[in-house]
């Protein structure tokens, strides 16, 4: 009789061949010829009625495909190739508190140990059972986590191909809970009555939990599971970590049209020079000693309406003052634009366009993190930060476009009247802008850039650039760790320089070299679940010119009137350095307590001594009216901003004052922060 | 739902030819009760129990590090959070918790959905059978997926208008093939709650050769993973999507 040959390779699902496949070919008539393929997977039946014929195959580890049928044709071979796919295995659990109790909404890791696949992440439902019916063949082990739970061991299982392995996994009742702070559980009657009440996370457990996927390992990837707000900026992870970052895990207070915000900070320094006018000089964050004193007060908010927005925050105790008088372009013009603003840190307003991951434009008075500390002390790792941020702009006004092109990067250009300044100095405004890219909840990079304004008050052909880049780093975090629980630093680096109108970037000092360079590092330690932090850092900057250095408010002296105690020329050196030590104790989100130990030094007279920088006599409240000229040792004004003239009209007053002017100053400070 | 409004004839005659074959691990559909339809519909091949997350509440500081000011409102934001959630203010400021002191709506929690493969034939005879609500305003063919569960809250709007800004956050994902997006969301207040649901398109062309298909989506702050088995999802020896 007449025959076909059938003819077939067995391959897996990637396409290769597979052998020892038990193929079974059955007739129309129900008479069976068992084959198995060869090692290239090969299997091969001659000599067949022409017909219908069923082909089923078989392997063990792998699953079947359905019966298919093929024709044999008299004189033809037919091909009859058949794919297998390897059997999966199937994983039930629940997760057990102690006392047996199931225990849902728990982060359940399978790790495979021998490599079959990658990880799995999935959450125990209300009853803490979880399922997984895809795993590859191979060992694994279970862990779980919750909040307020410790992992206990890891649970071994070893999964086989079209089998069903059950494990529970078992987690016991982290130590000290805090009935304060439960936190509801996902379905309350998943929780028996008696079993542990799961205790809030600490904050870096902040990122989501896994949802229940349960992604075959050809789709998982870490970046690609959504177990986190993927779309807004910076949402995916807790940042709140960071340097210049308020720690905030929670508004106490929020409208849908207003958020308030509310600021005190309250500090006492002891400077070891013990300046008798009680002043401290050459920060922006240190300025009386001996005294308890309000550094900041402020209330404010932010406004929104749909894509509306805006925000103020009013400024008063010792920043209404001290910063204003920072800026020399209140002398341009009239109007009095420091009494305009010097109650007033943030006031803009703006909208936002719906475009990729947000974009923003907003007009006004907004912080600047140019020196990665923020303006406010309280989210910041210690109170005196170091030259490079003490002395670079804390705001700016004018206009800016934030755009989040993806979730983990901001670009923001500025328009603005000039550096840290309420007006425009001269004939260019200030142009500038920051790169902001958070990757990773343990990475964050700025960059800010500055250029072609002309900063310097009657010097309008003096351009200025400036650079200003850090990075930060969680090097390690340990959220359960009841010692050492986070550790982080921070570097920043920062060049710029002044050019034009005689003034040059480079060169010697006598050529009138206007240059900055600086940096500064800190590193800080978390312990006890974030209840203290301790940090250690400092910095050094070199500026020829002076022109970024804190003029001393020497009788008074502020940037517009300038002091001819501390010329700020063209050329001028001034080389510094500092250390800080310091301690937060922080047992709620919105107060801190602190205390911190610095040095710092100059290569120039620069720090109040035991004789201060106020002149005798203190006629005018601390000043003789007259900070532009030298003052006699009667506390008058000598008339002159030179020495010989002023040396000739104090001669009937006991002579030239001069104010106590030190290489080094020594503190040691400590107050409360609060933030709502 | 606009395919049963559409193609009436064509599901009567499913209805029909349906009934007189067996269903292939599901009873043919003449012998469907209305507890099986039900089932259909909340745990079956097409329709999946999902545990997803509702992710962190942000503070007002994060939200503008973020470009953004004041909590988002809509779906998926008004009405996630659990009464007496946010956090508490103690008098006693010399000791507490540190970094635990935190309210319950900072930290992420999971929550129950349901996601139902809609186009799925089973799923629209079910719901005929159950005589459950349609979603008329849809239009397009293509792959239907809805999301159940999800909060309510106090947000208004026509079905497109709430359903857009989630249009770009949803999207099927295959082994070494591209992810196909939503080419359309609606959200439909419902009542025992809103649904949301989505357009895939027919161009994804999603084949048993694929085998599992996550569904990925965020709908404010829930984000929601879940994976459909197509070899379950078979009825008479076809692929039903």
């Amino acid at each position: 009789m007449p025959a076909g040959t059938l003819r077939g390779v067995t391959v897996d699902s990637g396409g290769f061949s597979l052998a020892a496949v038990t193929v079974i070919v059955r007739s129309a008539t129900g008479a069976e010829q068992r084959l198995v393929s060869d090692a290239d997977g090969v299997f091969r039946a001659d000599h067949l009625p022409p017909g219908a014929y069923a082909i089923s195959v078989s392997r063990d580890g792998y699953s079947s495909p359905p019966e298919s049928v093929v024709q044999v044709v008299q004189g033809r071979t037919v091909n009859a190739s058949v794919q297998l796919a390897v059997a999966l295995g199937s994983l039930r659990g629940v997760t057990l508190a102690a006392g047996g109790f199931s225990l849902g909404g728990a982060n359940v890791v399978i790790h495979s140990v021998s490599g079959a696949g990658l990880d799995r992440r999935l959450v125990s439902d209300a009853d803490g059972v979880f399922k997984l019916d895809d795993l590859q063949p191979g060992k694994y082990e279970i862990t779980a986590s919750k909040d307020g739970f410790l992992s206990a061991p890891p649970t071994p299982v070893e999964i086989s191909g079209k089998k069903t392995v059950n494990a529970s996994v078992a987690m016991v009742a982290a130590p000290n809970p805090t009935a304060a702070m439960v936190a509801p559980p996902a379905n309350p009657g998943a929780m028996p009555a008696g079993a542990a009440a799961p205790v809030a996370a600490p904050p870096q457990q902040a990122a989501a939990p896994a949802p229940a996927s349960t992604t075959p390992e050809a789709l998982q990837s870490p970046a690609s599971a959504p177990a986190a707000d993927q779309f807004t900026p910076f949402a995916y992870a807790d940042f709140t970590w960071m340097n210049g970052t308020s720690r905030n895990k929670d508004t106490v207070l929020d409208t849908k049209f207003f958020t308030p915000e509310i600021r005190f900070d309250t500090n006492y320094i002891e400077d070891f020079n013990q300046p008798k006018d009680h002043t401290i000089v050459g920060a922006t964050e240190s300025f009386r000693s001996g005294e308890v004193q309000i550094e900041q007060a402020s209330v404010g908010g932010d406004f929104h309406w749909q894509n509306v927005r805006g925000r103020i925050l009013f400024m008063f105790g010792m920043f209404a003052t001290t910063t204003p008088r920072n800026d020399a372009s209140f002398g341009v013009g009239q109007w009095n634009l420091r009494g305009a603003y010097k109650y007033t840190s943030e006031a803009w307003g703006g909208y936002h366009f719906n475009v990729n991951h947000g974009l923003n434009v907003d007009a006004g008075i907004f912080v600047s993190y140019i020196g990665l500390f923020s303006y406010y002390n309280f989210d910041n790792w210690t109170y005196q930060p170091s030259y490079v941020s003490s002395n670079t702009p804390w705001f700016f006004n004018g206009v800016r476009v934030q755009w989040f092109p993806t979730n983990k990067l901001k670009i923001e250009p500025w328009f603005i009247n000039g550096w840290q300044s309420y007006a425009k100095y001269n004939g260019h405004p200030g142009l500038g802008g920051q790169l902001l890219w958070q990757p990773k909840e343990w990475f964050k990079l700025v960059a800010n850039q500055y250029g072609f304004g002309q900063d310097n008050l009657g010097l309008p052909h003096t351009e200025r650039i400036h650079t200003d880049d850090s990075i930060e780093v969680r090097y390690f975090n340990r959220p359960d760790g009841m010692g050492l629980d986070k550790m982080a630093f921070s570097l920043t680096g920062d060049a710029g320089c002044q050019y034009g109108g005689g003034i040059q970037c480079t060169g010697a000092p006598s050529k009138n070299k206007d240059s900055f360079l600086g940096w500064m590092a800190y590193d800080r330690f978390w312990f006890h679940k974030d209840l203290l932090a301790l940090t250690f850092g400092g910095g050094k900057m070199s500026n020829y010119g002076r022109y970024l250095t804190l003029l001393p408010p020497i009788n008074g002296a502020d940037a517009v009137t300038g002091s001819p105690y501390f010329p700020e020329l063209p050329g001028q050196k001034a080389h510094m350095w500092d250390s800080t030590v310091n301690l937060q104790y922080m047992p709620r989100e919105y107060i801190t307590w602190w205390t911190e130990v610095g040095y710092r030094h100059s290569d120039i007279p620069y720090f109040a001594g035991r004789g201060g920088v106020t002149p005798p006599g203190f006629p005018l409240g601390g000043t003789n009216g007259q900070p532009g000229q030298y003052a006699c040792m009667s506390g008058a004004a000598s008339g002159f901003a030179d020495l010989p003239d002023a040396t000739s009209a104090c001669s009937g007053q006991g002579g030239v004052w001069f104010p106590d002017l030190r290489h080094s100053e020594a503190k040691w400070s400590a107050g409360v922060m609060v933030k709502f | 739902m606009r395919w049963l409004t559409v193609h009436p004839v064509g599901l009567v005659l499913a209805c029909l030819t349906l009934a007189a074959q067996d269903g292939g691990g599901i009873k043919p559909y003449s012998q469907w009760t209305d507890a099986d339809a039900r089932g259909i519909l909340t745990a079956s091949p097409w329709a999946k129990a999902n545990t997803a997350t509702v992710t962190r509440r942000l503070t007002e500081d994060q939200l503008r590090d973020g470009g953004q000011l004041g909590q988002p409102h809509g779906i998926g934001y008004d009405g996630v959070d659990p009464q007496s959630s946010g956090p508490r203010v103690s008098p006693n400021i010399l000791s507490g918790p540190g970094g635990n002191d935190r309210s319950a709506r900072s930290l992420p929690r999971p929550i129950r959905l349901t996601v139902v493969w809609e186009s799925a034939l089973p799923v629209r005879l079910a719901k005929a059978k159950l005589r459950a609500p349609e979603f008329t305003t849809l239009e397009g063919e293509g792959y239907r997926i809805a999301v159940y569960g999800v909060p309510d809250g106090d947000f208004k709007g026509d079905p497109k208008t709430l359903g857009k800004p989630l249009r770009d956050l949803a999207v099927l994902k295959r082994a070494s093939q591209k992810d196909v997006k939503a080419v359309a969301a609606e959200v439909y207040k419902m009542d025992d709650g809103p649904v949301v649901l989505y357009l895939f398109p027919p161009s994804a062309e999603i084949s048993r050769n694929d085998r599992l298909v996550r569904f990925d989506a965020q709908i404010g702050r829930i984000v929601a993973s879940q994976i459909f088995n197509l070899d379950e999802m078979q009825y008479l020896g076809k692929l039903e999507l």
